[in-house]
């Protein structure tokens, strides 16, 4: 009788390939390298993140700044023609049209400037929230593996802890592990498809700008137009 | 020998010339095809306005100028989209933390 039972496990375990055989019993230390594996990863992807951060950070910081110092030197130049068509201007209609042509300048500037700030930062907010939207996906799927593979871990080990023939175990959990990562594979790309708000992102920017680009310079055209009519200049 | 001699005189002379035509061609060509092909968003080189002059037009195109200085920092901006999809590769890695062969 105890022959019986006996005999047809150790046929069993000749059939086993020496990681079936030790499946139940090395299966602690493979999941606990494979949470190793998990953190290393994770840690990987938040250390990316926020370099991503310090990165967008700066170049924003730069451009801002650049831009602070360029407008500045257009005011400057712009200063500086207006002092000499001011002291051109001998009739008193000539020094109003200067006067004239400086206020145009300035409030078309000015509807220019807030045109491309308003649509800087609506590229701005978009790209914030799109980073926001892919580490909330992102993380989701990550949090669905990690359960996934927990699930199928847990199984494992209940299975082992019921006798159940390690092959069948081992089986199992390697197709749990396969639909899990077949899972997270089609989140992913999921998630990817997020360049193409980007895209109308970068491309509703450049709109903006290039409308207020050319708004700007109809008004330029229209004051230097006024401005030749009082000085009587035809070219 | 005297054969030789007209025959690689004239050649000789239209090469210095051609080498000499060419010189002077990269010397002012050269530089600005440099600049066109290396275009930096926030370069340096557009930052020198026309000054002022009491012309109008000069007063107009400065301004105008100025304005376009202001466009290659604005198209930088792209780079901050590029950079919302910079941690793909580690997104995709952790797909891999799970390797079948261990188990």
């Amino acid at each position: 009788m105890a022959a019986n039972m006996i005999l047809p496990t150790v046929a069993l375990a000749q059939r086993e390939t020496p990681s079936q055989k030790g499946f139940c019993a090395r299966f602690s230390e493979l999941t606990s390298k494979l949470d190793q594996r998990i953190a290393d990863r994770q840690a990987k992807l938040e250390e990316k993140r926020l370099e991503r951060k310090a990165n967008l950070e700066k170049k924003r910081n730069e451009r801002l700044a650049k831009l602070a110092e360029r407008r500045q030197k257009r005011q400057e130049n712009f200063a500086e023609h207006i002092a000499k068509l001011e002291e051109r201007a001998t009739t008193e209609a000539q020094k109003q049209a200067v006067a004239t042509f400086k206020a145009a300048v300035d409030s078309a500037i000015a509807a220019y400037k807030a045109a491309v700030d308003a649509a800087i930062q609506a590229f701005m907010d978009g790209v914030d929230a799109a980073i926001t939207k892919r580490k909330s996906e992102v993380d989701a799927a990550l949090n669905a593996f990690k359960s996934a593979k927990q699930a199928a871990v847990d199984k494992a080990k209940a299975a082992c802890a019921n006798g159940v023939d390690p092959k069948t175990v081992r089986e199992t959990f390697r197709a749990d592990m396969k639909a899990a990562q077949e899972k997270f594979k089609s989140d992913r790309q999921a998630i990817e498809k997020l360049r193409t708000l980007l895209q109308s992102l970068i491309a509703a920017r450049k709109e903006a700008i290039s409308k207020a680009h050319e708004d700007f310079k109809a008004a330029m055209e229209k004051a230097r137009t006024d401005l030749k009519a009082a000085f009587g200049v035809t070219e | 020998m005297t054969w030789n001699w007209k025959l690689f005189l004239p050649i000789g002379i239209v090469v210095v010339i051609l080498v000499v035509v060419l010189f002077v061609w990269l010397e002012t060509k050269v530089p600005q095809i440099a600049v066109e092909k290396t275009p930096s968003p926030l370069a340096e080189k557009l930052e020198v306005l026309p000054p002022a002059t009491g012309n109008v037009n000069d007063a107009v195109n400065a301004i105008l100028i100025a304005v376009d200085n202001e466009l290659p920092i604005l198209d930088d901006y792209d780079n901050d989209a590029f950079l919302v999809t910079v941690d793909s590769q580690e997104v995709s890695d952790f797909g891999q933390a799970y390797d079948e062969t261990a188990f």
